[in-house]
Parts: structure tokens; sequence; C-alpha cells
């Protein structure tokens, strides 16, 4: 399980499936509004990136290495709130 | 030369470009719109030509299907669907990018037949109910790597070397088979670049979102080259497109600021809108005169500070004039730039070899002026082709050169130009005319006869006249010589024909080179002032009451060993003239023979802007237009060949 809710925010970790697609959707649908952690996230598929895509919740968080380090989160980061880390 | 051309065609295509999408909109939205279907059809079809004429095959041959399918649309009076007008917005697209690598490279790229029939494809399938294909996605994926250009800008602009533009679009149910798309793409060497969109153009809507469908697209950028960036998704080889993105070097960059402060495109009807403004401020100024002259009896000096002051004004909107004439001029080779591809088409279409030559283009004219001239001369080209170079074989048999020579020369002559078309043709034989004259009722048997063989030939301007025994394909399309003249004439110009049986046949059109203002002569007439346009005036001439003869029923007078006719402009205006010592004449040409208007006195000379007749004006005969006087009075503007004839 990559996708958990804690006190507000959902945090992605590790490597997300395509599997952790409806469970991120679930976790937004529930809390709406709720901030998206994304810097533990080792690989993210696709289909959780279309999640985010689409709801837009403010993403945090930058993941060290991999694709989502780069310019891809400038739309996801867009929506996210002052404190998110800019990158 | 070729630049200006390649300058020309930058230019108007992008704009046919345009004219032939809003068409296209406006197609989309009311698909009954049968003149939005003209207009669309037109705009291609010029566009297709301009592409012709530097020999840029793939689009002449993407625009040639887009024609046809328009075409027939036209033909058929039918509705273009929604695909056939997404497959039309394809082509223009894919025209314009065309556009901008001429604009770049000076060529097509080298994919461009491939992308041609790729495009054409779209068009096929839209005519084709079942095509399953939605054109409309198609026609975006068309413009993708324009569109990535755009939104990478930046990144590209720092590159130092080509990059590999991609677009990497995942079938929908690719998460079933275990494939993860980002995983896939982050197999892409030296990725600089990524973006992730929605397929249809917008994200679903949330209560929509399917979330093991892909409905994205990946679009990306490498420093690796294409090999290596499509070797990345050998997997999926028929969901990838990729591309080669060139940076702007810093030459272009400057290349396209110098070109921006060089040339300012300005709306034509801006240039008119400044041309009526000073038509108005020569008006105005033309009313200084008569101030001076009031002002002379009562204050000499203040006269002559008026006059003074009217000539420094005059001098400066005489530059303003000039600078604005200017500001119209195009050569006349780039207004005309179509014609020797249309001529070789003809010949070609009739099996007949002509070598159509054409010189003085660079003679610069206003615009309205060169656009005027394209489809007279085109006409007389045709004819010249069709009906005046023989074939090969009866060239043959005469002893001519089995190819055929069609010049049309452009010459300057003061403030006009002539445009000469002439060809080594059979020429036309006035015997032939006079006869086809009276057969369709132009003329009576009688008057035939009475023609002179020069009469005789003028008579192929009557309308409704056609010598060819046989109507043609080419030209057989409705439009006669007297189509020719009327073109000419709203040219404020002439045409006159020469013919010799046998050996050719050669049209010439005279001009004038500016339209915004017009030299006038003004002549009195029965105690009234009429204006003259200078341009028709050869001469004037003041001669004794006793040189002017009564040869049956006409006056003629001897001018230089000529003898021509004298005509009373009072007669001719139905006034009663008032009458000097000296036979007054203003002396013009009518089809090409001179012909002296007498008249009672001669006025002043200006330049004003004439208006053309309307209302009551607009049906009397002789009438070129008005002119208002610096005075507020109106002068009316005569058109002394059309009098005389």
């Amino acid at each position: 399980m990559t996708v958990r809710v804690e006190g507000g925010t959902i945090i992605l970790e590790g490597r997300c499936p395509a599997s952790d697609a409806e469970d991120l959707l679930g976790a937004l649908h529930e809390c709406p509004g709720a901030r998206v952690d994304i810097g533990g996230v080792v690989k993210l598929h696709m289909a959780l990136l279309q999640v985010l895509l689409v709801l837009s919740p403010p993403v945090t968080g930058r993941p060290s290495t991999g694709l989502l380090s780069q310019d891809i989160l400038r739309g996801l980061n867009s929506g996210s709130d002052s404190d998110a880390e800019n990158f | 030369m070729m630049d200006e051309l390649l300058e020309q065609f930058l230019i108007e295509g992008r704009e046919l470009v345009a004219e032939a999408s809003k068409s296209l909109s406006a197609l989309a939205r009311d698909p009954q719109a049968a003149e939005m279907l003209d207009n669309a059809f037109r705009a291609i079809h010029t566009l297709k030509g301009s592409f012709a004429v530097f020999a840029l095959a793939p689009a002449e041959k993407l625009l040639h299907a887009a024609e046809d399918v328009l075409d027939r649309a036209r033909r058929q009076a039918s509705s273009l669907d929604a695909q056939a007008v997404s497959g039309l917005f394809a082509c223009l697209d894919q025209t314009d990018r065309w556009i901008d690598d001429v604009e770049r490279s000076g060529k097509l790229p080298t994919n461009a037949c491939e992308m041609a029939d790729r495009t054409i494809s779209l068009l096929a399938a839209s005519g084709d109910a079942t095509a399953a294909q939605p054109v409309t996605a198609a026609a975006s994926q068309a413009g993708w790597i324009d569109a990535l250009r755009a939104r990478e800008s930046s990144v590209i602009a720092q590159a130092t070397a080509p990059l590999t533009g991609f677009r990497y679009t995942p079938d929908a149910d690719c998460f079933f088979r275990g494939e993860d798309p980002l995983g896939v793409v982050e197999q892409v060497p030296a990725l600089i670049a990524l973006a992730v969109l929605p397929a249809d153009g917008a994200w679903p809507a949330i209560q929509d979102l399917e979330p093991f469908a892909c409905f994205s697209i990946l679009e990306g950028l490498s420093t690796a080259s294409e090999a290596e960036v499509r070797a990345a998704f050998r997997l999926q080889p028929s969901q990838i497109a990729t591309a080669i993105v060139e940076q702007p070097t810093v030459q272009r960059d400057s290349g396209d600021a110098v070109h921006e402060k060089a040339t300012l495109r300005v709306e034509a009807a801006r240039i008119d809108a400044l041309a009526d403004g000073l038509g108005d401020l020569i008006v105005a100024v033309n009313g200084l005169a008569p101030l001076a002259d009031e002002v002379e009896p009562i204050d000499g000096a203040l006269a002559a500070r008026l006059r003074a002051a009217q000539t420094s004004i005059e001098r400066a909107t005489g530059k303003l004039g000039s600078g604005l004439t200017r500001v119209r001029l195009v050569s006349l080779g780039t207004a005309l730039r179509r014609l020797p591809r249309v001529a070789r088409e003809i010949a070609q279409g009739l099996g007949k070899e002509v070598n159509f030559t054409l010189s003085g283009e660079t003679i610069e004219v206003d615009k309205q002026v060169a656009d005027g001239l394209f489809e007279p001369l085109l006409h007389i080209v045709r004819n010249a082709i069709d009906h005046g170079i023989e074939s090969p074989e009866t060239r043959r048999t005469t002893g001519k050169e089995t190819e055929g020579q069609v010049r049309l020369a452009f010459h300057r002559e003061g403030d006009a130009i002539t445009a000469t078309v002439s060809d080594d043709g059979a020429g036309i034989d006035p015997v032939h005319i006079r006869d086809a004259a009276v057969r369709h009722g132009l003329v009576s048997q009688e008057v035939a006869s009475g023609l002179d063989d020069a009469a005789a030939l003028r008579l192929i301007f009557h309308a409704g006249f056609s010598t060819a025994s046989r109507v043609t394909e080419i030209s057989g399309r409705g439009v006669g010589m007297d189509a020719v003249q009327a073109a000419i004439a709203r040219l404020r110009g002439s045409v006159g024909i020469e013919s010799r049986p046998g050996a050719g046949t050669q049209f010439r059109i005279r001009v004038p080179l500016t339209a915004l203002t017009t030299r006038l002569l003004v002549v009195e007439v029965a105690d009234e002032r009429y204006g003259v346009p200078l341009e028709q005036v050869a001469e004037t001439v003041r001669i004794d009451e006793a040189a002017l003869t009564t040869i049956g029923r006409g006056l003629v007078c001897v001018l230089r060993g000529r003898t021509i006719p004298v005509l009373d402009l009072s007669v001719l205006l139905s006034a009663r003239p008032v009458r000097g010592r000296h036979a007054k004449l203003v002396v013009t040409y009518v089809e090409g023979n001179p012909v002296a208007l007498r008249v009672d006195g001669f006025g002043e000379r200006m330049d004003t802007v004439v208006r053309p007749p309307r209302g009551i004006l607009a049906a009397a005969p002789g009438v070129l237009g008005s002119a208002v006087l610096g005075d507020g009075g109106v002068l009316l503007v005569l058109n002394l060949p059309e009098l005389a004839a």
C-alpha cells in the first residue's frame, strides 16, 4: 500500500503501481482539498499521474530521482499552496 | 527578384491560409454557406498556384486534393461534413507549417511527400462515412510539433544542437497490459523536457475519470538523435511520432528583428484612408488660390504671402503624396508572378509549344493597378496561346519554328505604363472579323465594309464577339475581349490591337502608373468648366479658325502633316459654344487614333482626387467622375475617348 492519509495529507511513497490509482482517487474523494505529498515516491505509474492531473490537488514534495523531478510537475505544482516546495 | 517573390509568397501564403481557415470555420458553423465554400476554394486554389511558382510539388499536390474536395462540394451543391472540414483544416495546417519551412530553409522538409500523402489520406477518409478515425484528433495530431515548439520554446532556445521531439500516444488499455507509459518515457535518453497532455484536448471531468484507462499523451524533447529516441519506443512503434526540432539560431532571431523593423504590414484600407485624407488636403490647398485672387485688389502684399504659403503647402503635400504613392507600389513581376506558369499550363493543355517571356516586370506600379492588370493580361495571353499560336504541325508547314513565342513586355512612358502582349501566331484576319461581326449582328454589312482594317480589328472588343470557330475549353469561359476592355477602362487605361495575318498579333495596354490623384486639365466649354485627365490629353493646340477644314459633314485639321478629325466638345455636351478667334483643341486618342476636341478655353492644371460617378452621373456616358474644387465647387471630369468615340 503506497497511498495513505495522514493528518489531512495524502502521502504517496515508494513504487506506486497502476492499481494504486483507484486508492488515490478514493482518498482524494474522501478528503477533498487534501494535499498530496509525493516526496517519498520512487516511481509513479502513469495511472496515478493522470489522477493527479485531472483532480489537480495541491502537490508538495519533490521525488529525489526519476522523471518526477523534471518539469512534468510544473503543471501539478501550479495548484499547490505557498508552503509547497518550488523547483 | 527571387527574394522579393519569396517575401511576397510568405506574406500572401499566410494570408491565404488565414482566409481559407476563416471560410472553413464559417463552413463548420454553417455547412450551407455556399459563399464560404467559394471563398475557401478560391483561397486554396490561389495558394496552390503560389506553391507551384516555387516548384514545391508536395504542397501543390496536397492543396490540389483539398481543392478537389471543395470543388466537388461546390459542383454537387452539397455541404461538407465535419470530417471533411477537419481534413481540410489539416491540409491548411500542414500548408502553414510548410510556409514556415520555406521561410526558414527555402524548401520543404525531406519527408514532405509522406506528410502530403498522410494528410491527403485524411481528406480521402472524410469522403468515406465509415472512416473510423476521428479526423479532428488526427488533424490536431499533425500540429503537435508546432505546439511543442511553442510550449518548450525556452528549452529549445537554450539548446546548442537540433533536438528530437516526440509524441507518444499510448493505447487507452495499455495499463491492463502492464505497460506504464511514464516508465517507457523514462527510457528516453537525454530527456530535457516532458509534458503530459490530455489525449482528447481536455482532461475528463472528475466524475468521468476512469482510473485504469490511459487518456494521456506524452510529449517531450531530447538532445539524443531521432534514432536513439525511437529506440526507446521500439515496443510501441505505432504510438510514437518524432520530429527534429531545430533551435532558432541567433542569426535567425536577429534576422527576424531586422525584418520586422524593415517592413510594416498595413491594411490596404488604412492606406486608402490616408489617401482620402491627402485628397481632402489637396482640395483644401486648392482653395488658397481663389482666396489670394480675392485679397489681391485689397492687399497685394498679403495676397503674395498667401500664394507663397500655398506654394510651400503644395510642395509638402506633393512630397506626402509621392511618399504615399510609393507605399502602394509593387513590382509588376510580383503581382503577375502566376502568369508564366498559367501560360505554360494553357499551352500544355492545348498541346502547343509556347515560349512565354516577360520583360520590364521590375517596374513598380500602384498595387491597385498591378492587381487590376492580372485578369485582362491573363485573358489576352490565354487568347494568344489558344487562338494565336498555331499547332506545332501547322507552324511547321508554314515554315515557322514549332515553338510559338508569346511576349509580355512592360514599358514606362511618363506617367503611364504600357503592357504589350505579342505573339508570332496566325494573326487576326480583318475580313474574317468583319464577317463574324455581321454574322453576330454587331454591325451591318455596309458599316463593316466601310471599316478600315484597324477599325475592323477593334470589333473584337464588342460584347459577345468571338472569332473562334470552335469554343475551346480554355477560352470558352464566357469572358470576351469586351471584359478585357472594361477592366482596362476601370484602370483609366486604353487597349489597342494590331495584327498581321500569318505573322502575329499585338495587344497594347496603356494605364496610368498611379491611382491616387489624377492630374487634370481644366477646360472651358460654354461658360462651364470641366476637368480632363491629363493622361488622356496627347496635346493642346491653339490654331487659327481658318485652319479648320470641312470635309463631308465633319471638320478636320492638319497637325504635323496628319489630318485629324475635330469634334466640338460643346456639341458633345449639348451646350452653346463661346467662340474666340482661335480654335482651341485638346487632342486625345480614341481607339489608337488621334481626335481633336474643340473647347472654348484652357484653364489651370491641378492634382486632385477624382471620385467615381454616383447616382445619375454613373449612368451618363463620358463622365469619369467628379472632383471637389478648392472653393467647394464640383468639377465634372470627362472621359474624352468615350465622349469622342
